[in-house]
């Protein structure tokens, strides 16, 4: 945010807002004292808010600002306003909060109240059958820890009142859904409110609610002080009490023939959502179906809940839970292989395609597309002859030896990215371009999807299909007050729903121009295709609208004194539709290797607790470089046409292979990240 | 309230003189002379330093770089990045692996050795490296000057031992040369110094026996130890160490960590032994004998 | 307390208590909007400036430290042609630099490919480690500070 602008532009009229926080993890919040405050300054309370103290995301909602119950260190209670930022700092540090603390629960794993209507659950084949065909079963629990986005800018917005209308700025993935909470918060219509979206240039899934929050917050503030509000988090308000990505803990028992094949699978989950789930039901039914895996298993129950903690709100991250789901079948499926004695490789594929006469669930039959970028990156990475020769290594070691030694490890994981919402989801979900077309041939693009990586893709596509230059092609500013709702742009729905329906409006634009007058407007929106059917409790059907695939392995050292652990190489390859610039995606998808390894290896965040200063100073991120040049590269899927999300494609495969490569250079198991030396010196320790 | 009223004199003296002057006047200043420890520390907006601060970053007499045929001697505060490259060819090569793994290229253009050596919580980095290079601290006070061998720069309880009034002026490191130097450090990051471990280790070899070997260790940035006594054993020995020989230094620097430490858990203990006997071990084995200059 | 001190070029005098941050000072009192008091433990990089020359985090450095000296923002570097070397490189390699970055990334590279002509890889990692964000992916990058470090000898006659 151009915060210096706003000043410029306001000077002494500008007001700032600071969130005043809940002081317990857990309890009850009796009163705000703000003392004598100086004049013009204004603490606004729960009480305040005109409208409904709630946002919503589907049918879940958190309250704007904390009422009487608190429910996590953190929690917004009050907006303290004023226009002296130093003033402002004092009478905030004289705020007096009285709140009667309770017991605060901070872990998943113990059972609790578990929001009813997300409880999911996955059943099919004859289970009792399939497990006695098991001569052993592999029984672990994995989980997998919350991760901070680090934005490239903490949350902030600003808010302008306009009489019966406000103005906010925001950085969003979801323009409307700021619109909405703000009307609803303020109690007024939505068409009272507009809002300016700013792009930040990188994926974000984070985003998609939290930005809501944070606007709603500096409207109220501007909305009820009349003055021009900016608020803006600083980097560690902004790590300790914003949504991070949900942890997920899982309890897996895989059935095994004497072959070494999966005959049945009973998996348990829960996902720990922090205080408010939101956004959970897609969170969990992509975490479940992550932890399902793409390896052929002929009976399977799962079962998989959200549960709520005393943290700050845990929640969408990149994918908005497939990774963590990955993360636990291919580290679970890495372990059945090495279970069953055999090669990791030949393991995954005849699981990913199992030679067999009955009907494979349709979920696994496409995962099958995954093999030739599983081929790929076994030849690039020469991961057999690694493999079979660090396994003698570790058959001789005993266990790390009292010599300095390095060992070494390599891991191989697949896995996919579903573009859009699962099935029903998008149903609910608005999604309207509009393109017109003046009388001097020039193209006009409204969108509410941010992306400036697409935009000049979205430009060619319009200059080929209409015979225009690219410089004849203009993108409508985004402001919900100009342009139509398009819906969140999350999980790759830019590419899935926003260039499916341009191209539309594009050909019906073509059609037109020299049979009409011109100027032409045109406006589409997506509708879900006829046979794209999912149901998950019998499992059949295909829960994605489009799915990119992507394979990797990773290659480790660590040194057997220090533990010190050093990537030696890392290969990915893609299989996800046409590739329009490839430096550029080159790029993007290294920022996700060094993020999905920052989660392996380097970020530290406990979740055993109320998060404090303590966590911020040990947050650190991984910078660029920290690790060998990253092999990668992009293979034909056969379709020439269409593009496909496939950012998160790192975060899904990089950290499985991670983890299965230290478990073989150390001889030791994992149950959850990160894997950092120190880790490994406990590990140690206690076996 | 407190936040208000605070009041902080922050004094700026010119030259040396009138630092020591001010500081006998103002004991209880709080010394600012690169200023990475005490504002990376403190968070706040408006930092909260004490009440009376003196900078000594910019004075002249504390920024010196200087070689004389005995020593090396270092101005408190010259930041470090000018010592890495204005002493680049002189530095002994553990020194200067120590220094260029302190923060980042953005922080040694602040920070400086007087202030990684006088932290009054931690011992920080170049402590250790220091002690094995057997470097003297010059302070200067209202008293005048006086040298201390670096580990007299702090008591048995882990105090500084500074007088009132009484600061670091500069930093003498010996003009010698070694066969072989060791600098190994570990730790998750640096504010995490419950993961930190460090091995120091400098040697020289005659004819193919030790004839010195000094050997320094550090945890948890709280703990730095120096064996002595096995430091003599060592001398007249001939590398490679023979079994008996490594089974018995494992014992003896395993039995001194518990002691010496306490370092309660074993694998830290094994890590900073194997580092050390590794290093032993390998004496003369190889020609990488330093050549300062190049790392 | 009175400060003088040059930013970007030009003397100023400054009024401030000597112990507020450089970085809330450039940004309160002369709206320089290149950098942000973000983490304020000088880890981000964010707030990256030139204190005589070399590259400092604005975070770690107090009003009373910077009487006399000269100070230079992304803003005032922009206008070299030290500045366009790197500029040349980032484009022609195709970085796309996330805003809060950009004066870090740009300052530090400023001051690597002044020392060393042909800058080593481990050197550009070393510099990284002045900064903490998920963006830029490393092919680019290194790309770029070569490009840069390229245009900076052509420049030079080297
Ligand atoms: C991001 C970051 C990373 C860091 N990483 C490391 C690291 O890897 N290793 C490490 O060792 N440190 C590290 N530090 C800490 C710090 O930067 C160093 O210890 C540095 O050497 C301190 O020097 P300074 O000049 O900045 O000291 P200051 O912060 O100015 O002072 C430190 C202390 O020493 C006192 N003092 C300073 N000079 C004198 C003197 N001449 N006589 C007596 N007392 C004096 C001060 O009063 C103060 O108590 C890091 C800091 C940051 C912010």
């Amino acid at each position: 945010m151009d915060e210096i602008a706003y000043r410029k532009q306001y000077k002494k009229k500008l007001f700032t807002a600071v969130t005043v926080r809940s002081p317990v993890a857990r309890g009850r919040l009796r009163s705000i004292d703000s003392g004598s405050l100086p004049t013009g300054y204004r603490l606004i309370t729960a009480a305040d808010i005109p409208g409904k103290n709630r946002l919503t995301v589907f049918q879940s909602h958190m309250p704007v600002l904390a009422k009487d119950i608190l429910s996590y260190r953190g929690m917004p209670l009050g907006l303290l306003v004023g226009n002296d930022e130093e003033e402002l700092s004092t009478a905030a540090e004289r705020i007096h909060i009285d709140a009667v603390p309770a017991e605060p629960r901070f872990l998943a794993a113990t059972p609790g109240p578990a929001t009813k209507e997300s409880d999911y659950r996955i059943s099919y084949g004859d289970m009792d059958f399939q497990k006695q065909q098991a001569v052993q079963v592999l029984e672990e629990r994995i989980s997998t820890p919350p991760q901070e986005h680090y934005y490239p800018e903490p949350h902030s917005a600003f808010a302008l009142r306009k009489g019966r209308e406000i103005e906010v700025h925001t950085y969003s993935r979801w323009p409307y859904h700021v619109k909405t909470t703000v009307a609803e918060v303020l109690g007024i219509n939505p068409e009272q409110v507009s809002i300016q979206i700013k792009d930040e240039q990188t994926v974000l899934d984070g985003k998609v609610w939290s930005s809501s929050l944070v606007a709603a917050h500096a409207a109220l503030a501007a909305w009820l002080t009349g003055k021009p509000v900016l608020l803006r988090y600083n980097r560690q308000e902004d790590f300790l009490y914003t949504s991070k990505r949900a942890p997920v803990s899982a309890q897996l028992r895989t059935h095994l023939s004497a072959e070494g094949y999966i005959t049945a699978r009973e998996i348990d989950i829960s996902c720990d959502a922090g205080a408010f789930p939101l956004f959970e039901e897609e969170m969990l039914e992509r975490i479940c179906l992550g932890a399902v895996g793409q390896h052929y298993c002929p009976a399977m129950n799962l079962t998989g809940r959200i549960v709520t903690t005393n943290k700050p709100p845990m929640n969408a991250f990149e994918g908005l839970g497939t990774s963590q789901g990955l993360f636990i079948s291919e580290v679970h499926g890495g372990r059945a292989a090495y279970m069953s004695e055999q090669d990791p490789y030949e393991w995954k594929k005849r699981h990913i395609k199992p030679d067999i006469e009955e009907e494979v669930p349709r979920f696994y039959r496409e995962a099958e597309a995954v093999l030739p970028a599983l081929e790929s990156v076994v030849d690039r990475s020469d991961y057999r002859r690694k493999h079979a020769a660090y396994e003698m290594r570790r058959k001789r070691r005993s266990s790390l030896s009292k010599t300095i030694d390095m060992s070494r490890g390599i891991g191989l994981s697949t896995g996919y990215q579903g573009n859009g919402f699962i099935g029903r989801k998008e149903v609910k979900l608005s999604k309207t371009v509009r393109v017109s077309m003046d009388t001097a041939g020039n193209l006009s693009i409204s969108t509410s999807s941010i992306s400036e990586a697409l935009q000049s893709y979205w430009k060619e596509m319009a200059a080929r299909t209409l015979d225009i230059s690219p410089e004849q092609v203009h993108f409508t500013s985004p402001a919900t007050s100009t342009v139509p709702d398009t819906g969140p742009s999350i999980l790759a729905r830019n590419l899935t729903v926003t260039s499916r329906l341009l191209k539309q409006c594009f050909d019906a634009i073509k059609k037109r121009r020299f049979r009409e007058a011109l100027p032409i407007e045109i406006q589409r929106s997506y509708r879900l295709p006829p046979k794209h059917a999912w149901n998950h409790e019998s499992f059949e059907g295909y829960p994605f609208p489009q799915s990119a695939w992507g394979a990797s392995v990773v290659e480790v050292e660590v040194d057997s004194i220090s533990f010190e652990l050093t990537i030696r190489g890392i290969w990915l390859m893609i299989s996800g539709g046409v590739v329009i610039n490839r430096r550029r995606l080159v790029s993007s998808l290294e920022e996700g290797i060094r993020s999905a390894l920052g989660w392996s290896y380097h970020e530290i965040l406990s979740r055993g607790k109320a998060p404090d200063e303590g966590d911020w100073h040990r947050y650190h991120l991984l910078p660029p470089a920290a690790t060998p040049p990253v092999y990668i590269d992009f293979l034909e899927d056969g379709n020439r046409s269409t593009i496909k999300g496939i950012s998160q494609l790192p975060y899904s495969t990089i950290p499985p292979a991670f983890a299965v490569a230290v478990s073989q250079a150390t001889g030791l198991d994992f149950d959850s990240l990160p894997i950092t030396s120190e880790r490994l010196k406990e590990l140690e320790e206690s076996s | 309230m407190a936040a208000e009223q605070r009041m902080v004199s922050f004094f700026s003296p010119a030259d040396l003189t009138e630092l020591i002057q001010l500081y006998s006047r103002h004991p209880s200043a709080v010394l600012f002379a690169g200023g990475t420890w005490l504002l990376g520390r403190e968070q706040k907006k408006i930092p909260v330093l004490g009440e009376q601060v003196i900078n000594i970053g910019g004075i002249d007499e504390l920024t010196r770089i200087h070689r004389t045929e005995r020593f090396l001697e270092i101005g408190a505060a010259a930041p470090l990045s000018l010592l890495l490259e204005q002493a680049k060819r002189v530095l002994p090569v553990c020194l200067y692996r120590c220094l260029t793994s302190i923060g980042t290229p953005a922080i040694r253009n602040l920070a400086g050795l007087g202030g990684n050596l006088s932290n009054p919580e931690y011992r920080m980095d170049s402590f250790p490296v220091l002690f094995a290079l057997e470097a003297q601290v010059e302070l200067i006070g209202p008293e005048g000057s006086r040298r201390l061998p670096i580990p007299r720069l702090i008591d048995s309880e882990n105090n500084l031992r500074l007088k009132p009034g009484e600061l670091i002026q500069r930093i003498l490191i010996p003009v010698e040369s070694f066969t072989e130097e060791l600098y190994w450090k570990h730790e998750h990051n640096f504010w995490m110094p419950e993961t930190h471990l460090s091995v120091t280790a400098v040697a020289r070899m005659e004819k193919g026996t030790i004839s010195e070997a000094r050997l320094v260790f550090s945890a948890f940035r709280r703990l730095v130890m120096r064996h002595r006594e096995l430091e003599a054993e060592l001398v007249g020995r001939v590398p490679p160490l023979s079994q008996r020989e490594t089974e018995y230094l494992y014992q003896e620097l395993d039995s001194f960590f518990q002691a010496a430490g306490p370092i309660p858990r074993e694998l830290d203990r094994r890590m900073l032994i194997l580092k050390a006997l590794d290093f032993l071990s390998n004496l003369g084995s190889e020609a990488t004998i330093p050549v300062p200059g190049r790392y | 307390m009175i400060i003088d001190f040059v930013l970007n070029g030009k003397k100023v005098r400054l009024n401030s208590k000597p112990e507020r941050r450089l970085v809330d000072i450039l940004r309160d009192r002369y709206s320089i909007s290149s950098i942000t008091g973000d983490c304020y433990r000088g880890s981000c990089g964010n707030c990256m400036v030139l204190l005589q020359g070399r590259p400092v985090p604005s975070c770690l450095v107090l009003a009373a430290n910077i009487r006399n000296k000269e100070i230079m923002t992304l803003e005032g570097f922009r206008n070299t042609d030290e500045y366009r070397d790197i500029e040349g490189g980032f484009e022609e390699a195709g970085v796309k630099l996330c805003e809060p970055v950009k004066p870090a990334l740009i300052l530090l590279v400023h001051d690597l490919i002044q020392r060393e002509e042909n800058p080593e890889q481990s050197e550009i990692r070393n510099i990284f480690r002045s900064i903490e964000t998920r963006c830029g992916g490393e092919s680019t990058l290194f790309r770029a500070i070569h490009l840069a470090a390229y245009f900076r000898r052509s420049r030079n006659g080297s």
